[in-house]
């Protein structure tokens, strides 16, 4: 059975008004049901012998099944080599600790486990971040001032 | 000084740049000390909200900084730090100024009616999900008379009170009633701090003219969220979060 009588038989079973359909056959065992006519939602179970895992796939009643699902969202994606240093909190992210004062790390500088390298601010409580890897700050993914979200990449450091 | 652990040492400086950036090089050299304290006379470099400054004169006022090591609080709760502090700040002037209309301005501010009698800026450092150390700067109002004009509005507890305090008084008394909450906090009370915070907040639940972006809107303050972020509600029913520094009271401006 391939997925456009997978959709078909979904269609089907929409109009019709039935709340449970279900087929067996050697290979798997397919249950399409509809919940209730309050909310029209189905789930259909289909499984396959050799794999026991149900794959559920929630679905809206006469409306064609979505093929694909809608490409990510494109993320920064860091080079293999390097390692990620994320936003521990929702905050103001600074790159010093005052106006003034010079920059916690620059593009090229060599950091470790301990070194403070930018400074979070959450409701003023200012937070300042320690590197907890060894290596070397490749690129700076933030401007200086800015609004930051939780897990937001900051920094990508290749390791040493 | 009758506490456990608060205060049971307290470095005492006349002078000194910021009683927080002294705090913070104890805390390098001889790691972190939870209780310990540092009270200062005069800040030639008083921290308030980046790059402002706090204005005291010498002697009068209470500006300390409290070191902690709140290891047992995810970094992904630490609002709740906040909550907890400012909760000590407004109880232990409450127990100076019995009667007095005290809240929690938003984030962690101590107004009496509208006027600002303490501040707090904590600053603390991060490694991973972990807080390290955390260094708790009070700034509180204590004998001074006159305020900078021109500044936002301030008062004092003599001023409240009509006659001086020991300022030694008013950290024994702060000290106290940090202990209390923080001990609140590591016996997992946290929605009991969430929820006087909460019943203590500044303006909660009034309508008020609200500046952000350039314009002014009439807002409803219902809350603060986990992350510290401020819940309003507008006339028409819409709820919004602010960062800090994204809103300011008209009224303030």
């Amino acid at each position: 059975m391939d997925i456009r009588e997978i959709q078909d038989l979904i269609k089907f079973v929409a109009k019709s008004g039935v709340s449970e359909v279900s087929l067996e056959t050697d290979d798997f065992k397919l249950t399409v049901k509809t919940e209730s006519n309050s909310k029209p939602k189905e789930n259909i179970v289909y499984q396959v012998a050799a794999e026991p895992a149900p794959i559920v796939i929630p679905t809206v009643p006469a409306a064609p099944a979505p093929v694909s699902a809608a490409p990510a969202a494109p993320a920064p994606v860091a080079a293999s080599n390097t390692v990620t240093i994320k936003s521990p909190m929702i905050g103001t992210f600074y790159r010093s600790s005052g106006p003034d004062k010079p920059l916690f790390v620059n593009v090229g500088d060599e950091v470790s486990p301990g070194k403070v390298i930018c400074i979070i601010e959450a409701m003023k409580l200012f937070n300042e971040i320690e590197c907890d890897v060894k290596g070397k700050i490749v690129k700076v993914l933030v401007d200086d001032a800015t609004p930051v979200e939780y897990d937001q990449p900051l920094f990508l450091v290749e390791p040493a | 000084m009758n506490t456990l652990f608060i205060g049971q040492k307290v470095i005492r400086l006349s002078e000194i740049d910021s009683t927080n950036n002294y705090a913070a090089q104890q805390v390098k050299e001889n790691g972190v000390l939870d209780g310990l304290v540092i009270i200062a006379d005069y800040q030639l470099a008083g921290k308030g909200q980046r790059s402002r400054s706090w204005e005291s004169e010498k002697g009068k006022n209470l500006l300390c900084s409290i070191v902690l090591n709140p290891n047992f609080i995810d970094v992904s709760n630490q609002f709740i730090l906040n909550k907890a502090i400012a909760l000590a700040v407004l109880k232990a002037a409450e127990m100076i100024c019995p009667g007095a209309f005290l809240r929690i301005k938003w984030p962690n501010d101590i107004y009496m009616e509208d006027k600002k009698l303490a501040g707090i800026l904590i600053e603390s450092t991060i490694n991973g999900s972990q807080i390290g150390s955390l260094i708790v700067g009070i700034g509180m109002n204590v004998n001074q008379l006159k305020f900078e004009v021109g500044g936002r509005p301030a008062i004092s507890i003599s001023q409240e009170l009509g006659n001086e305090i020991p300022v030694e008084a008013v950290l024994q008394i702060v000290c106290k009633s940090l202990e209390v909450e923080y001990l609140k906090l590591k016996a997992g009370k946290l929605n009991y701090i969430d929820e006087e915070y909460q019943q203590n907040l500044w303006k909660l639940n009034e309508w008020q003219r609200f500046e952000m972006n350039g314009k002014t809107e009439m807002l409803k303050i219902l809350g603060v969220n986990k992350s510290g972020l401020l819940i309003t509600e507008s006339e028409e029913g819409r709820r919004a979060e602010w960062r800090n520094g994204e809103l300011i009271l008209a009224s303030s401006l």
